[in-house]
């Protein structure tokens, strides 16, 4: 398994924008902003699980079932929360299967999708997926970078565009201060 | 002359002495019809014999008074015997009680076994089966009922497009049943569900076996035959039999063609030309359409596992649609409808539902329709907009999706049936999955009476209730005649 090829670190205010606008472009879906400050956790594992153990409205589905415990194989689009993090503290693609697999099963497809949008989040490139069923995370990621879609994809592409004000720049803050 | 049947000697004997009568007649027996049981009223009516019934009676159960003092008396608070006939008396539940107990207490009848199984065994020498209808089944008949008032009200303007649904009900859409409030192909199949899952009970409460799918399949061979389909050519190859078998399928106003599905029908075909049932690892094609799931509601009755549920509502969908988005949302639903009938609310239901749903393969497509109803509930502003949104109903998922939407907008079913119905997609189909949710969740009371009074096959469907309950109650019958009615293949 490679490598990610990290370009730089992010800076502060991108990994703050990029928090922020996953927290506006997910809406009504304020679950998912919860998913997100537990991916962001130090330790995701028992984060998730206290996470899934609590009451919650418009989370992933398929994230807060595995989460649970018992097996789920998946490649739904809730997967690219992962991406956020990921990109954050630069992991390498092994680490970033591994934490996939904690929400989507292992040997998920939607980690490549992930690993192609952390790699991405963060530089200045263009990002051009191949279109999937908008369904999968691969799907949903083409969603995000035309700025279509719903619920995670239209998540992902706030955090593409970045986003105003928003508590969970506190969670991002933390994230990057450990991320050094 | 009718000779006094023994509680009328007793009434007789100590007319105006509850003490007398309470402490003699304990162990005297009463009928009371099954339609009474499902009543709110306070006073329970009762009679001391058959010829003594109101008309039109033709359910109704023997017991011991000290039973219904025991078991009744809690949810009716007056027993009135015989009202406006020979030997009328009207008591105080309480009062009878207190008298009877003065009884049980010196016999120590109370203490037998016999005592309290005895009202499981009463057979007439007609062969009449008695039985008691208890309140539980409101939940089920809103269910059943209102998923055919669905039905109904999108029978005449299934995939038209909205345009045309104004221009015939008005700015509003469809607002109200139709004239003639005739169900279509969906409660035709949820009738043979319905059946099947009796007649598997049956089956394993004689043989101890286990198997709803298999009887599943001969019921909806016996439905495809109401579809215009010589019984010799929708048998199968292992049917013998010379004709359909069982009570539903003598009801001839289900011979009739209401826009069946062509998947259901050309899978139900090959089956019987070729006698291979088709399942999720050999399916019958790659159809996801809604008709594997809009006919599944009634397979929540068969069993209490909310996974087991799954898996069998999913191999039902499997008989005819063998795309996973035909057939998980097919799961999901019986899911729902299995959660909503203990009494969980929509939400809840969900959360147990789509835990079977995340572990089978190729879910993905469900959990995003379910995920897209969610979140457009919580946007607020419900109407055509939202629905159309959603999909046009056609395909398992996005029937799923329209009907939990529905339900989820709304607080009250019959807005819920509106809503579901109003698009210009496959709107009985969300709406009948619609009403069956709906009903579930909030009881049949609280469907429009006009409607619940109106809609085609409501006897059949309080029937066919009624039956479910004799079946898996402590009485459930013996006798030949009922397994001529719901024969156990």
């Amino acid at each position: 398994m490679g490598d990610v090829e990290w370009i730089r670190p992010p800076r502060l205010t991108e990994v703050v924008a990029a928090y922020q606008g996953f927290a506006c472009g997910a809406g009504v879906r304020t679950g998912l902003v919860d998913q997100l400050v537990a991916c962001s956790a130090e330790d995701p594992l028992a984060a998730l699980a206290a996470w899934a153990s609590n009451p919650g409205v418009q989370h992933d589905l398929v994230s807060r079932q595995a989460a649970r415990g018992g097996s789920v194989r998946s490649q739904g689009p809730g997967a690219l929360i992962w991406a956020l993090p990921a990109a954050v503290q630069r992991l390498d693609e092994d680490r970033i299967r591994e934490l996939v697999a904690l929400t989507h099963g292992p040997d998920s497809p939607a980690a490549d999708a992930v690993i192609t949008l952390a790699a991405h989040l963060f530089t200045p490139s263009e990002l051009d997926p191949p279109d999937a069923d908008p369904f999968t995370a691969a799907g949903a990621l083409a969603q995000a970078v035309r700025g279509e879609g719903r619920g995670v994809a239209r998540a992902v592409a706030g955090a593409l565009q970045g986003g105003p004000e928003h508590d969970v720049r506190l969670v991002a803050e933390e994230l990057y201060r450990r991320s050094w | 002359m009718i000779p006094l049947a023994p509680v009328e000697q007793l009434l007789h004997d100590y007319e105006g002495d509850v003490q007398g009568f309470g402490h003699h007649a304990a162990h005297g027996e009463l009928l009371i019809p099954g339609e009474v049981l499902m009543t709110e009223d306070e006073v329970l009516r009762a009679y001391t014999e058959e010829s003594r019934l109101p008309a039109g009676v033709e359910q109704w159960i023997r017991v011991p008074l000290h039973t219904i003092l025991s078991r009744l008396g809690a949810t009716k608070p007056r027993l009135h015997v015989n009202p406006g006939l020979p030997f009328e008396a009207e008591f105080d539940f309480v009062e009878l009680a207190d008298a009877a107990a003065q009884h049980m207490r010196s016999c120590g009848c109370h203490d037998r076994p016999s005592a309290t199984r005895e009202a499981a065994r009463w057979v007439d020498g007609a062969g009449h089966r008695f039985f008691p209808v208890p309140h539980r089944s409101s939940r089920l008949r809103g269910c059943l009922i209102g998923g055919a008032i669905g039905d109904a009200l999108g029978a005449n303007t299934e995939n038209l497009p909205m345009d045309v649904v104004y221009e015939r009900h008005g700015p509003d859409g469809i607002t109200d049943l139709p004239e003639n409030p005739d169900i279509t192909d969906d409660t035709q199949m949820t009738l043979f569900t319905f059946e099947a899952v009796i007649r598997a009970h049956v089956r394993q409460r004689i043989t101890g076996e286990s198997e709803l799918t298999t009887v599943t399949q001969h019921a909806y061979q016996r439905w495809l035959h109401t579809q215009k389909t010589p019984w010799d050519k929708a048998r199968g190859l292992h049917s013998s039999a010379d004709e359909p078998d069982g009570w539903l399928v003598g009801h001839r106003d289900l011979f009739r063609m209401r826009a069946p599905g062509l998947t259901c029908t050309s899978a139900l075909q090959e089956y019987a030309r070729t006698g291979d049932q088709a399942t999720i690892t050999k399916p019958a094609n790659n159809s996801k359409g809604c008709g594997g799931a809009m006919r599944v509601a009634p397979v929540a009755l068969a069993d209490e596992d909310p996974a087991v549920v799954f898996a069998l509502a999913a191999a039902n969908a499997a008989l005819t649609h063998g795309h996973p988005s035909g057939y998980l949302s097919a799961g999901v639903f019986a899911v729902l409808v299995h959660q909503l009938l203990r009494g969980k609310d929509l939400l809840a239901a969900l959360d147990v539902a789509v835990g079977p749903l995340v572990r089978r393969e190729d879910h993905e497509e469900v959990v995003a329709g379910i995920e897209h109803a969610l979140e457009l509930a919580a946007s607020g502003d419900p109407g055509v907009a939202r629905v159309e949104e959603l999909g046009r109903g056609g395909v398992g998922d996005t029937a799923l999706a329209i009907a939990l939407y529905s339900v989820l907008a709304t607080d009250d079913p019959n807005d819920a049936l509106l809503l579901s119905v109003n698009h210009g997609g496959d709107n009985d189909s969300t709406a009948s999955m619609a009403g069956n949710l709906a009903g579930a969740l909030h009881g049949v009371e609280k469907i429009r009476p006009d409607w619940v009074e109106r809609v085609q096959f409501r006897p059949v469907i309080d029937r066919m209730v009624a039956d479910w309950e004799l079946e898996t109650s402590q009485a459930a019958p013996v006798g030949q005649e009922w397994f001529v009615r719901y024969p156990p293949s």
